[in-house]
């Protein structure tokens, strides 16, 4: 298949960040703004539940330390992760924001009637039993029905408060800005 | 809010933890407050939002009350990256569609909307309108993207090298590199035999005069790479055997 994300990959075209076996992270030529980084497999992949689970752990792990990297570095006010699944190779941008930025990625919330919401929940508890535990649960997944899935979640709902871990010195002085600011969420 | 504390005057660890508190997604994690569940487990819980980008747009959460991203403890992260994999798949045969989006804003200026740290699973179809996910494309001078290259390069490699350490994975890898040195002599006896015949000086030297061989080899470094780790006097005797017939 031609793939021009393949092609830069396996010709090094790009200012690379990152780079193993499996995952490769760039600084777009042309980016939303300075401080962009792409994460992506270097296998090529357009769909997540394509990837192996380690892969797909991989990736993840990749694109949170891009988006603490790049809102140190790019001295940012917070970060956004976005994944849109395309025909294309996959791929996680991984953009600072500051404000007044002149970005924004948040929709249009769509108007839905409760009647709507039931339907689409119903359809969606009747597959969550596909979500498993990783590869080999999807094998064995079929046994076990959705009701019984949200069963054991009410059972847990109210199963003990874990005590809460402190932030680690070291990274105070880091996330203060980010929880200084959750504050203006009403 | 009638009763909003003083946040002037609070550490932002204060108001963390009132925001803890008073956090609506602990309250509908708990049940207190009603939602329409679509996964949960021991660790992470998934419920429609209410505001949907889409029809199934879900949010996913950690059980555990963490503000951001950077917060949430390693194994809990873990699990919850390895999910989304099952919820992307739940989630496009429940709606039959084959794209999805994840969406993650760490801080407010992002665009996050609450102190309890989630992310947004949403559907996606062609043409569905949600221009809003598309990352733009714009022209900056070079030199304004280049100044993050070494310091972005060298804070990953630093937390990937760390990650891999804690997940095993590196270790697995450098075994195997041990392994490859470990091989004696990367030439295998086949090509060692065709290069014996192709040299007829090197076998009459070989079977008549293994020492000078020996001296040839130190003197030589690509005969030293074909004959490196192998026994002069046993090959010199395996030769003539064969000769011999």
């Amino acid at each position: 298949m031609d793939c021009v994300v393949c092609d830069k990959i396996s010709e090094k075209k790009a200012m690379i960040v990152y780079e193993d076996d499996n995952l490769v992270a760039i600084l777009p030529s042309k980016p939303a703004v300075p401080g962009h980084v792409k994460v992506m497999p270097k296998k090529h992949f357009t769909q997540v539940d394509e990837m192996g689970d380690d892969l797909v752990e991989e990736l993840f792990f990749l694109a949170n330390f891009a988006s603490t990297a790049v809102f140190e570095i790019a001295k940012a006010h917070g970060t956004n992760i976005i994944l849109n699944e395309s025909d294309n190779h996959l791929a996680i941008d991984i953009i600072p924001r500051k404000e007044n930025d002149g970005l924004n990625f948040i929709w249009k919330p769509k108007q839905m009637s409760p009647a709507e919401m039931d339907e689409v929940h119903a359809k969606i508890t009747d597959k969550a039993f596909l979500v498993g535990r990783g590869d080999e649960f999807a094998k064995s997944a079929k046994k076990e029905g959705p009701k019984e899935i949200i069963a054991e979640f009410e059972d847990k709902k109210s199963a003990g408060e874990t005590t809460k871990e402190e932030p680690k010195d070291a990274k105070k002085g880091k996330i203060n800005y980010l929880l200084k600011h959750l504050i203006k969420i009403p | 809010m009638a009763d909003q504390p003083d946040f002037d005057n609070m550490t932002p660890e204060q108001i963390a933890e009132y925001q803890k508190q008073n956090c609506i997604f602990c309250k509908i994690i708990k049940g207190e407050i009603p939602s329409r569940k679509a996964y949960g487990d021991d660790k992470i819980v998934s419920v429609l939002d209410i505001n949907p980008a889409a029809k199934g747009h879900l949010l996913v959460m950690t059980k555990e009350h963490y503000p951001i991203l950077p917060l949430i403890p390693f194994d809990t992260a873990s699990h919850m990256f390895r999910t989304t994999k099952g919820l992307v798949n739940a989630l496009k045969q429940a709606i039959i569609t084959n794209k999805t989006t994840v969406f993650i804003a760490n801080g407010a200026v992002a665009g996050q909307q609450s102190p309890h740290f989630l992310y947004h699973l949403v559907p996606r179809e062609n043409n569905d309108g949600l221009d809003n996910f598309v990352v733009p494309v714009k022209d900056y001078k070079e030199e304004e993207v280049l100044q993050y290259l070494a310091p972005i390069r060298s804070r990953l490699d630093a937390m990937m090298k760390d990650f891999k350490a804690r997940t095993g994975r590196a270790a697995a890898k450098q075994a195997e590199i041990k392994l490859e040195e470990a091989k004696p002599n990367p030439v295998n006896s086949h090509e060692l035999a065709k290069f014996i015949e192709d040299n007829p000086k090197i076998k009459d030297m070989i079977l008549n005069n293994p020492e000078d061989f020996k001296k040839e080899i130190e003197a030589n470094p690509e005969i030293k790479k074909l004959f490196a780790n192998l026994d002069i006097a046993k090959l010199s005797a395996a030769l003539s055997a064969i000769k011999k017939g």
